[in-house]
């Protein structure tokens, strides 16, 4: 096993655009304008910070990545880009990948470039598997679409598959109204656009909050998101489930679950950011969605206070001096306890973690622990929890399905890149 | 059987906010829309079944005080079982707080000399961290004297943490019958099951009304704690027009089971013998639930 890894450290350089690598680790680039929310998003995903507390982020001065994985199994990295772009005509820019002839046959010699902040965008598109655009919908969002319209542009060039995925942001203060017509009159800027530029392209009408237009080979999906309820939470699950290679075959597990076990619907969870990276085929609402989310803070909190060996003194009286700063904070849209480090959570989520809840009307909630980032999360009838132990083995079986299906990607990516 | 609550304090000090999020299922959040108490608000909230909290929201800008302890005086002051005054930490004029104060102690001391007395000193969240604990500890050895030949029992609160809960557990305690009898058989039931602690809530609020601990535990602020994340998944629960009925939640050190005890009541049974399985302890609650609930009747009928 050493020797093939050793081999794969050596491949990753040459084959940077290969298909394979980003297979193993999809790369999101997330740009917008200057104050449009995108290192607020991000801080309230993956970190336990208070939406309220994002007004004291400070700018993002550069390019910025971060990683998130769930263990080894489900890798990403977000690639934060600030600020404006610039466009420079016929700017001669080399790939460090040598392919440099190949490239430039693309361009003819009045295309113009696109910088951002001494970066490439070209380049970054071109590695990239998403682009999750933010634009301000409290602000006037003219220029923040034609940037968004510069981005497609160049993307097209460099990387027709790629996906983009719209965040009209800051949406919580527009009323329902409001909100369909923004994103009505933003879509069709996007498609006027597109529409002036080739000619007779055919974007299919808005019919519901997502619409795909598949006009030309741009696929993109404008979300309306917030960081102050969990609607950023849902869109960004979203945009994660397209890109996780493993999705359909997550969501056929989790159908033949649903049926198996008589459950209305599952969900699988990521506990640290509460995104969901795959659900079975039935459609959801946000509701239930949220309530899952309370769920695992439920989950948490109350293991925190009574999960914990007593031998973890030391540990304990580190959260302890936490716990006084952190208690303030439940109040805001997430109820958290747990701190802005990884440890806590991840220490009483341990392999016997499981909660069952039960609501007035008869359903109830399931969760059972798939690995130490991962819960599946079931909605079932009450009638159904008589059954549990078929229940109990059915998620059992889907659990060592799952680990074994990250176990297969894993080594298929490896051996691949080695051949 | 009803009980007087006084509610008192200047305006603008968070009284009817308290009270929204403790028996009027408001998140804290939603207090904002809260405007001031015109005159005596009076409630009745029905709690733990039998016992109705006749809790008396009194308006505290000044018009209103200087009623209350003249033409008014009789009416509010009599049969008071507990007077809750609210100072607001962040208030500039100290010595008015005080004053008033003083004028209700004298009131009590003249129509309900029985009454017990808790002075919340709320809005702490607005104080910096470090300097909590010195601030309520100035403010309490103040309040303690000033209320001498009474006795106050001073909490610090925020609507924005469980110290709220704290508060009004210990308020609520005072007030529920039979508290003593109650915890005896917790204790009984606790030493039968093996648990490692029980919680008894009220069914509405979620505050903790008796508990027993038979391994100790070093969280002290534990039971606020739990009443608050309880409370708000609640709340959460509520937005899908659903309401919990039951949970348990598990890892591999222990096991945590919340269920219906009686018609107004709430437990919550903590284990972590891992050799007892769930189904042994849920039989164990519902067997129970006859001895808790004989007990609530006869203290009704009483």
């Amino acid at each position: 096993m050493i020797k093939e890894t050793l081999t794969m450290v050596n491949d990753i350089d040459n084959d940077r655009n290969d298909n394979k690598t980003s297979f193993m680790r999809p790369n999101i680039l997330l740009t917008g304008l200057r104050r449009s929310g995108k290192t607020s998003i991000q801080h309230v995903i993956f970190t336990k910070i208070q939406p309220s507390q994002t007004q004291f982020l400070k700018s993002t001065p550069h390019l910025t990545i971060n990683q998130f994985s769930c263990g080894s199994l489900i890798n990403f990295q977000v690639q934060e880009l600030p600020g404006q772009l610039h466009t420079f005509p016929s700017l001669q820019f080399s790939h460090s990948n040598g392919a440099q002839n190949g490239q430039s046959s693309l361009y003819d010699d009045n295309t113009t470039h696109l910088v951002s902040d001494g970066c490439d965008i070209e380049l970054l598109l071109k590695q990239c598997n998403a682009v999750v655009y933010i634009i301000d919908a409290q602000d006037d969002y003219i220029q923040s679409v034609s940037n968004l319209n510069m981005i497609i542009q160049s993307g097209r060039h460099v990387n027709p598959r790629l996906r983009y995925e719209v965040f009209i942001h800051k949406v919580d203060q527009l009323s329902e109204e409001a909100k369909i017509e923004t994103q009505r009159d933003i879509h069709n800027q996007v498609r006027d656009h597109f529409a002036d530029v080739n000619g007779g392209t055919d974007l299919s009408p808005l019919t519901s909050f997502e619409s795909n237009s598949n006009a030309q080979n741009i696929l993109i999906n404008f979300h309306l998101t917030s960081i102050f309820d969990h609607s950023i939470f849902e869109a960004f699950s979203k945009v994660i489930q397209k890109l996780i290679p493993q999705f359909n075959h997550l969501e056929d597990l989790l159908n033949y679950l649903i049926s198996a076990s008589n459950m209305e619907q599952a969900f699988l969870f990521d506990i640290q950011t509460k995104i969901s990276i795959a659900t079975d085929s039935s459609p959801t609402d946000i509701q239930m969605y949220e309530l899952c989310c309370d769920m695992i803070d439920l989950l948490i909190n109350v293991s925190q206070i009574y999960g914990r060996s007593n031998d973890n003194i030391i540990e304990a009286i580190e959260d302890d001096e936490n716990e006084e700063h952190v208690a303030s904070s439940i109040h805001e849209s997430t109820n958290s306890y747990s701190n802005t480090t990884d440890e806590p959570s991840s220490n009483v989520f341990d392999s016997m973690s499981s909660s069952v809840i039960k609501l007035t009307g008869g359903r109830a909630l399931y969760l059972k622990e798939i690995n130490r980032h991962l819960a599946l999360i079931g909605v079932l009838r009450e009638e159904t929890l008589s059954k549990q132990s078929i229940i109990e083995y059915n998620v059992n079986q889907l659990k060592k399905s799952i680990l074994e299906l990250f176990h297969l990607t894993c080594q298929t990516s490896a051996s691949s890149l080695i051949s | 059987m009803r009980k007087k609550v006084l509610l008192m304090g200047k305006s603008g000090g968070g009284k009817t906010s308290m009270r929204s999020i403790i028996f009027a299922n408001y998140s804290a959040k939603d207090t904002r829309r809260l405007g001031a108490t015109m005159d005596v608000e009076q409630s009745y909230v029905r709690f733990l079944g039998n016992l109705i909290l006749n809790l008396w929201d009194c308006g505290g800008q000044e018009a209103f005080m200087e009623c209350y302890f003249a033409a008014q005086k009789d009416n509010i002051f009599k049969n008071v079982e507990v007077l809750i005054y609210v100072f607001d930490v962040q208030s500039q004029e100290l010595d008015k707080d005080l004053h008033y104060y003083q004028s209700c102690l004298e009131s009590i001391l003249q129509h309900s000399s029985q009454a017990k007395i808790f002075c919340l000193i709320h809005k702490m969240d607005l104080v910096p961290e470090d300097m909590r604990e010195s601030l309520f500890n100035e403010r309490q050895s103040i309040l303690t004297n000033v209320s001498k030949p009474l006795q106050c029992s001073c909490f610090r609160t925020s609507i924005w943490d469980e110290t709220l809960y704290k508060a009004w557990s210990q308020i609520v305690y005072q007030l529920v019958p039979n508290v003593k009898g109650l915890e005896k058989t917790l204790t009984n039931f606790a030493d039968i099951i093996d648990a490692d602690e029980i919680l008894l809530f009220e069914k509405a609020t979620f505050l903790v009304i008796s508990h027993c601990t038979r391994k100790p535990h070093r969280d002290a602020r534990r039971f606020e704690k739990i009443s608050d994340i309880i409370k708000q998944f609640k709340l959460s629960c509520s937005k899908l027009t659903a309401a919990f009925q039951s949970m348990e939640v598990r890892n591999s050190t222990f096991a945590c089971f919340i269920e219906l005890l009686t018609p107004n009541t709430y437990v919550m049974v903590v284990i972590s013998d891992p050799s007892i399985s769930s189904e042994v302890t849920l039989m164990n609650i519902r067997n129970a639930r006859k001895v808790f609930e004989k007990l609530e009747k006869d203290v009704s009928r009483n």
